[in-house]
């Protein structure tokens, strides 16, 4: 009994005035310490070993060696402290890492049953460990597809928040300014709280705090089409339209002024195919394109004066 | 957790339990190694009920004590009292041991019994074990991410713990009431030789 218990006290399944009702017997008082006592030397066995969850991958790996490659640094194993025979009941910790470039992106698979899709301009670091995968995306964009036999779930640490991913497919972002968890099918539960979102909500992810929000359709077909490499604009600003874009492009589009950024536009178009893009930009909007140093301006046509 | 943890029951494991070895060697000395188990348990139950428990200047002594009594009273039952088994006499082993070495040696060989309890379990116990244990991981997390029920997870503990307490102490610590088994008494006795042999008794006075 007392370690029956001891075990539901700790998970939060017992009726603790029962528990004190049972305990004012002193020998089931006493069965019970013995029982606190056996818990406690299990978590010493390990002895030295502090539990490391560490809330964001190591940041010691800066260097972008090699681009348009995909990073993967087999075993940057975490700073562990293990004393005696505790390695033995470690889990793997080795935390590896991919990248993509501008423009670029790839589909690999980090674990078993996980595949991740990264865009431009990403990175996602992951871990193996008892519990399964557990995934950083440190910035950019991700499109994670999470199947299991047994129903076990990804953990994904994205702008802060820690998230349970059940088996089903998501899209995370984080480009600085804003970050959000989208589902497509599944659900996410943000750890240690009720918020979850089921298919056709997003998380939007701030410091500090996780709200459930409905995913727009828009964002929801924006989420398949990069994967297709695809962009879809559906009217809005030239300003937002060209920051989406130029999230694939090394050199960027830069309107020229206020009232270029504010016309509209709308169309589906390709990420692979700046040229294009450009091309049916200039002649629906009647822009013309200047290439410069490091960018390309868009501003009106010169129109012949008479 | 911490909350059904009472400032007795942290006083109890840190101060009392730490010497149960030293209780079992001499309940067995002084009423033979049937009663025993069962004169400790008696023993824990009124110290655990004191209500005065911050007073008690020398736990280990005043837990000797209680089985002493509760031995001596079980001798007077029974209408036998063996003189011979030197009850008086063992009293005064109580100051005469050195009680931090012994329970050193007592905690470095519960570390390596509970660490080959967890060992020994079967993979997804051991894991959960592990997961609740040593990665701290709270029961909810451990659930969701391993794809199965809260009482699943409950489970696991309680047979993962239920072990650990098994490998550490005779199992009349687990189910009170019980017998201890020969086999764990047995091999205890012919096991433990050499630090556990315990010191040469003195005579005060």
């Amino acid at each position: 009994m007392a370690v029956q218990w001891l075990v539901r006290l700790d998970a939060g399944t017992a009726d603790a005035r029962a528990f004190e009702v049972w305990r004012r017997d002193p020998r089931h008082a006493v069965a019970f310490a013995q029982a606190q006592a056996a818990w406690e030397r299990m978590a010493q066995s390990a002895s030295g070993t502090e539990p490391v969850r560490p809330a964001a991958p190591p940041a010691s790996f800066e260097a972008r060696p090699s681009r348009r490659m995909l990073l993967r640094a087999a075993s940057i194993a975490l700073p562990v402290l293990a004393v005696g025979g505790a390695a033995a009941v470690l889990m793997d910790r080795s935390t590896a890492y991919a990248a993509t470039a501008v423009g670029e992106q790839r589909r690999f698979s980090p674990a078993d049953g996980i595949t991740v899709e990264l865009n431009t301009d990403s990175r996602i670091g992951w871990r193996q460990s008892g519990l399964g995968c557990e995934l950083w995306l440190e910035r950019g964009e991700a499109a994670l597809s999470i199947e299991s036999r047994d129903g076990a779930a990804a953990l994904l640490h994205c702008a802060g928040q820690a998230m349970l991913l059940a088996p089903g497919s998501y899209n995370a972002r984080d480009d600085g300014a804003s970050a959000a968890l989208m589902v497509i099918e599944g659900r996410a539960t943000v750890r240690g709280t009720a918020t979850a979102a089921r298919p056709g909500e997003a998380i939007r992810l701030e410091p500090g705090r996780a709200r459930l929000i409905a995913a727009s359709p828009e964002a929801i077909e924006a989420a398949a089409a990069w994967r297709r490499g695809e962009i879809v604009f559906n009217g809005e600003t030239l300003g937002a339209a060209l920051a989406e874009y130029n999230r694939y492009l090394e050199h960027k589009l830069v309107p020229a002024d206020p009232s270029v950024a504010a016309l509209r536009i709308g169309g589906r178009f390709e990420t692979a195919r700046p040229e294009a893009f450009l091309g049916a930009i200039e002649s629906a909007l009647g822009l013309e394109a200047v290439r410069r140093e490091s960018d390309v301006l868009l501003r009106r046509k010169n129109l012949r004066p008479g | 957790m911490t909350t059904h943890v009472r400032p007795i029951d942290r006083w109890f494991i840190d101060e009392v339990l730490p010497h149960a070895r030293a209780y079992r060697r001499q309940a067995r000395r002084w009423a033979g190694s049937e009663a025993a188990e069962d004169i400790v348990q008696e023993a824990y139950a009124r110290v655990i009920a004191l209500a005065n428990w911050a007073d008690v200047a020398n736990p280990k002594a005043y837990t000797m004590l209680a089985i002493r009594n509760i031995a001596i009273d079980r001798l007077r039952q029974a209408r036998v009292i063996p003189f011979d088994r030197g009850i008086d006499a063992a009293l005064f082993d109580v100051e005469d041991q050195q009680p931090d070495a012994l329970a050193r040696i007592t905690a470095k060989q519960e570390l390596e019994r509970a660490r080959a309890a967890i060992a020994a379990l079967p993979p997804q116990c051991r894991r959960v074990v592990e997961l609740r244990r040593i990665e701290n991981c709270p029961p909810r997390e451990i659930a969701d991410r391993l794809g199965i029920s809260v009482s699943t997870v409950e489970k696991h503990l309680v047979k993962g713990l239920r072990a650990v307490l098994a490998a550490l102490a005779a199992p009349a610590d687990i189910e009170l009431g019980s017998d201890p088994p020969r086999e764990y008494e047995q091999r205890r006795a012919s096991g433990d030789g050499g630090p556990m042999a315990g010191p040469p008794r003195r005579r005060n006075g």
